[in-house]
Order: structure tokens, then sequence, then C-alpha cells
């Protein structure tokens, strides 16, 4: 089983430009008073390789993760075992990561703290059933043009 | 005999836009062009079908945000304003254009569309989509609903924001059409396996999926869309047929890119001069689109070099691709019904707005396909979907593949470096609206801060439209998108701070409700936990 976990490269419309939007949203989204009341730790599926991370913690939990860089697991919810494996930068609050089976179900742990379970697609299609029928004509030369 | 169907389902949709603190603002522009264009068009073809004594049979989603755009007063106010201003400027136009034969003749059929608006306007006092409802009512077209400010539903981890998604639509339907909907359209046909069990509890029969939602199945379906499939959860879903939307939607093989069909891209609100358009355009003077345009696609050429539209030429063009349409339906469906042994069905699924809008003679070549299909009695019949499950034999079950109908196929349209900021905040807002409901759910709450939570969540609900990261990928209006994010985020937390603390204020919350004003029958126990089905 592959686990590597992959960084998709930065586009030049990485939120670090949007930096006011991002505050003003934040701000919008915490209630006066309560400061990063709760840890949150999102999964979000992008495609049948990809899944997101969205991360925002404690400062209480902060502190227990002694360095800057923390290691978030992805496990597979069937079983709960170990999918990859992989260190990030507490600052960056997301990730982007490749999951090593399409059309499988995960989570993201991060010490204690647990995802959302979330499934990939399969990305293709089922093998070995009923045939499929043959393409009509006009799409055959389509498919050409 | 008939060796097929041809289902054509539009999908008509369009963010929540109502700025009553505005006399005029851009984005409101969207629903009056849509109306002219789009909504209108497809009305009187539907309505001229009929009295020919043909039933459409064509199924068409309205999104609940945009139903309550067309209902609402103050959009149709705004808009007869909008249609009497372009009448105005028609006028004018047959005269700056009387020495220009081509020209002259676009312009005519301008003022007609704009008069013919205001008639429609004013036998359906205002209210277009009541026109559309008698037609569903006399069997003639099925409406459709879609999730309730179409939400990305894959993208929501809260299984009551999907429930609200979905419950909130069907509900809505219910009060505007007075009937129960069986199909639903989920927005940007976005599907994952927790979907199917809330469509069933909330009493929908069918949706739909892409190509690949079908065919990306296990087990693979025996027909691959050209039949519906059941899912666990005994839903049915209908597949996107590949031959028909390349024919439609495709830059290269595609009918709108005909060099005889009118050119989107030139408009005279760029084109004429600055104090001839000016009453035209909104108060700040910046040029814009004012929906007349008098040329045509020509060829792949510079704008600047585009020839000169010729209506009666577009006409007989949509007249020929309608007849071409057809032919390679018959085929298809002949093709299929040999190969398969069973009458397939073909769905055509499209956004409503390219026909009129994006697709100038959009309408025309439905009205001509749909007649044809008649007239010409041919192998394939049009059908509506809930029409083709009551007559279906036993449908495969099968688990359908995670999808979308975005690029690419998933859900990266909606989820990339330029959006995915948004995701976390929506999800601790749900999750504040759930913990909220829950606390509130049994006790004695009085009339505002009932009106208080119900408020929450529209505004959640507002700020969970898939249409606002899809702006974000695209680079088209952005900092709107971003700013409707932020300040139905910024509103619901406001509210509930002061339920919370006792201290709601009646007027912030009377004045969001006049602004936000959909979903009236809403019940913010909507959101309450619940198991997960």
């Amino acid at each position: 089983m592959n686990s590597e976990i992959f960084y998709l490269p930065l586009n030049p419309l990485d939120p670090s430009q949007k930096s006011e939007a991002i505050k003003s949203i934040k701000k919008a989204c915490s209630l006066p008073g309560q400061t990063s009341e709760k840890d949150y730790l999102l999964a979000l599926p992008r495609d049948a390789h990809w899944l997101l991370a969205l991360w925002e913690l404690t400062s209480e939990l902060q502190k227990k993760i002694s360095s800057s860089r923390f290691t978030l697991r992805l496990r597979f919810a069937e079983d709960d075992k170990l999918a990859a494996e992989v260190p990030f930068e507490i600052s960056k609050q997301h990730a982007y990561l490749r999951a090593p089976v399409p059309g499988r179900s995960y989570y993201l742990e991060l010490g204690d703290l647990r995802s959302n379970v979330i499934t990939l697609p399969h990305g293709s299609p089922a093998d070995g059933s009923e045939k499929a029928p043959s393409p009509h004509s006009s799409l055959r030369l389509l498919s050409l043009a | 005999m008939v060796k097929g169907y041809l289902s054509i389902v539009l999908h008509a949709h369009l963010p929540f836009i109502r700025h009553p603190e505005h006399e005029f603002f851009l984005e409101e522009d969207w629903l009056f062009e849509a109306t002219t264009e789009t909504y209108i068009p497809l009305l009187l073809s539907f309505e001229k079908l009929v009295q020919e004594g043909i039933y459409p049979k064509i199924a068409i989603s309205f999104s609940p945000t945009l139903a309550a755009m067309l209902e609402d007063s103050l959009l149709q106010k705004k808009y007869r304003r909008y249609v009497e201003q372009r009448l105005e400027l028609c006028e004018k136009e047959m005269v700056r254009t009387r020495n220009h034969l081509l020209n002259h003749k676009t312009a005519r059929l301008y003022r007609e569309r704009f008069k013919q608006c205001l008639s429609v306007l004013d036998r359906c006092r205002g209210d277009i989509l009541s026109a559309f409802k008698q037609l569903k009512d006399a069997g003639a077209i099925e409406i459709l609903t879609c999730t309730a400010t179409h939400g990305m539903l894959p993208l929501m981890a809260h299984p009551e924001a999907l429930r609200a998604q979905i419950s909130v639509s069907y509900q809505d339907y219910q009060y505007r059409f007075n009937s129960k909907p069986t199909g639903i359209w989920l927005g940007e046909c976005a599907y994952d396996h927790r979907v199917g069990p809330y469509l069933k509890s909330a009493g929908f029969e069918y949706f739909f999926l892409d190509h690949h939602g079908i065919t990306y199945s296990r087990p693979r379906p025996r027909y691959q869309t050209y039949a519906p499939v059941l899912t666990q959860a005994g839903v049915a879903a209908f597949g996107r047929d590949t031959e028909t939307a390349l024919q439609v939607w495709s830059a290269t093989h595609g009918y709108p890119g005909d060099s005889n069909y009118r050119e989107f891209y030139r408009d005279l609100g760029y084109d004429g001069e600055e104090a001839y358009i000016r009453p035209y355009l909104h108060p700040d003077g910046i040029r814009r689109n004012v929906g007349l345009k008098y040329h045509r696609v020509t060829g792949k050429v510079d704008l600047s070099q585009k020839a000169p539209y010729d209506p009666d030429a577009a006409s007989a063009t949509a007249e020929r691709h309608a007849e071409d349409f057809l032919e390679k339906r018959v085929s298809q469906v002949e093709h299929l019904n040999g190969s398969l042994k069973i009458k397939p069905i073909v769905t055509a699924m499209y956004d409503a707005e390219l026909f009129g809008h994006w697709w100038f003679e959009g309408p025309q070549f439905l009205e001509q396909t749909l007649r044809k299909i008649r007239s010409q009695r041919l192998a394939i019949k049009a059908i509506t979907p809930s029409e083709y499950l009551h007559n279906s034999p036993e449908l495969q079950p099968v688990k359908p593949e995670i999808s979308s109908w975005g690029d690419k196929g998933y859900f990266e349209v909606w989820l990339n470096s330029s959006n995915h900021w948004i995701y976390l905040p929506l999800h601790k807002a749900t999750g504040k609206m759930i913990e909220s409901a829950n606390r509130n759910q049994h006790q004695r709450l009085n009339t505002i801060e009932r009106r208080g939570l119900n408020q929450a969540a529209r505004e959640l609900l507002l700020a969970q439209a898939s249409d606002w990261a899809f702006m974000m990928t695209t680079g088209s209006h952005v900092s709107y998108a971003e700013t409707r994010i932020q300040s139905h985020l910024e509103n619901f937390n406001k509210l509930q701070v002061q339920i919370s603390r006792k201290e709601l204020q009646e007027s912030f919350l009377t004045d969001l409700e006049s602004k936000n004003n959909l979903f009236s029958h809403i019940d913010f126990k909507i959101f309450c936990s619940a198991p997960a089905l």
C-alpha cells in the first residue's frame, strides 16, 4: 500500500493573498469573548485521490504539542488502520493530502483529536461486471473529431 | 413505434441576490437578464406548444432561491423598470438603425421581445412563476426543486446540514406549488452516499447525476445511463447523457458556436456612444451589457471583426439544428434499443440559462425539437422523469459514484486554494446552529426568539450556497462572493449571541427578515441533531 502523502503546489490564488478577507470571515465566525473555544479538524473530499484537511486548534492543544510541527495521521475508517502519517506546520491550518486508495473511507487524527469520516470517489468504473453496450456511432465520430 | 425516450431536464438557478438597500445593484441584473432572455422565452415556447396541442413534457428545476426572487414584489418592481427602460432604448434603436437593414431587423426583434416581457408581466401580475405553475398543473411540464440554497452537500460534514438543504427545499416547493415534489436537482449534481437516505426521508423519488455518477457505480450499471438506477436508499438516479451534452455544450462541436448565432460578447452597452447609452447604465456610469447585441458569432475572428446578426438566418439555423438533434436521437435510441433490448431513456441535462441567455436561439431550438418529435411521429418520445419511472420496469440497484457535474467530475471547482478557507467557518457556524437548535427545541420561546432562530437558519443556508465558492474559482465577482459569505455569517453570529444573551434586538431581526426574506415557513428545528440515516 502506498502511504505517501503529497502537498499540492500553491497556485497564484493561494489564500495567503486574501488574508484580509480570510481574517474578516474568521472574525465573523467567532463569537465575542470566545477565542477558539473548540479544536477543529475537518476533512473534505476533493476527488478520488485527494482530500483537504482544515484545522483550528485551541491554545491549550497547541501547548500540548511542544514542537511547531505536528503529525497528522490518515486512517482507514473501516478498520482504523494507518493509511499515512505526515508532519505538518500548525500555522498553515490546511493541507491537501493524497489518499493511498480511491473509493475508501478515511478520517484524520491529530493526537486525540479526530475528524469527520469522508468517503472518496472511486474515480473509475467497476471491474468485471456486465458487458457495456458499444458506443453509438455518432459518439465514436465525436471522439475521433 | 416508440423505441426510446428523450427526457430534457433544465436546471434554472441563480443565487439569492436581493438588495433593497440599493435602488440599482449590479448583481440583481443577472435575474433580469435571465428572465428576459431565458425564463420568459421558455415560458412562451411551452405555452405556444400547448396551444398547438403539444405537451412539451420537459422537466425544469427552479431552485428555491431563484423561485423566491421571481416571486418577490420588490424584484418584480425593479424588473418592470428594467424592461421599461430597455423598451425605451429599443424605440431609440429603431430610429438609430433605420438605414441598416439587418440591424434594424434585430432592433425590431428586441423591441418585440421587451413588449412580450411586459405583456407577460401584466398577464401574470409580475409573477412569471405562476405561469409555469399553470403549465405544471395542466401536466404539460414537470417542475422540480433543488437543494435549498444550492449547497454543495459532499462538502458539508454535518448530516444535519444535508438534511436541512434537502428538507427545506421539499417544504419550500410544497408551499410554492401546492403539491409534493417528486424530483430534485442536487446543487452541482453533487452526491455522496449520505445523501440518498435524506432524499428518501424527505419524500423525493429521484435525482440526477453526471454520466460517471452512474457509469462508475458499483456494480457497473447494466444499461449505462440509458435507464435510471436505484440507490440503496430506494431513490432513483438518472444519469446525464454525454452525446446530448456534447452537442449543446461543447465549444468545438456544440450548436451554439454556429457562425449564424448571436454573439454574446458584443453588446450595445460597450459599442454605443457614451451619451446615448448612459441613461441605460447604472448611476455609476460603468459600461456593461444592456442586452442589445447586433453581431453574430461569425467565426474565429476578433470581436471587432464580427459580422452583423441576421435574425432570419439564425432562426433557420436553429430549425436545422433541431432537425439534426432529433435525427441523432432517433439513431441513438434505435442503436441502443437493438443492443440493450430496452427502450432507453436519453436524459439531456442542461443549465436553463444556456437557452436564451448564452445561446440566444436556444429556446427556439428547444421549441422546434419538441414540436418535431410530435409532428413527425418519430421513434422517440419526449417524457418527463416521473412519467418514465411510473411506467418503467424494475430498476437495477447500485451504489452510485460520489461525483458532481463540475470540471473533472468531482469537487475541485468548489474546493481549491481560491476558496477552501470558507469551509471551516461554514462548518463552525453549522455546529453552532445545531447546538442552538438542540438547546432551544423544547424551550418555551417567545415569538421574537423563535423568529431569531429561524432567521439564523436562513442566514446559514444562504452562506452555504455553492455559487460563492464557484465565483471565487472563476475569478468573477469575487469580492461580492466574499462579502456575501461574510455578511451572512456575521448576521448569523450576531443573532446567536443576542439569542443566547436574551438580548435580541427586534429592529435588527426585522431588518434581516425583510432583506433575506426567503423560506418564509422555515423552522430552525430542522437543524436539530438526529441519528445519521
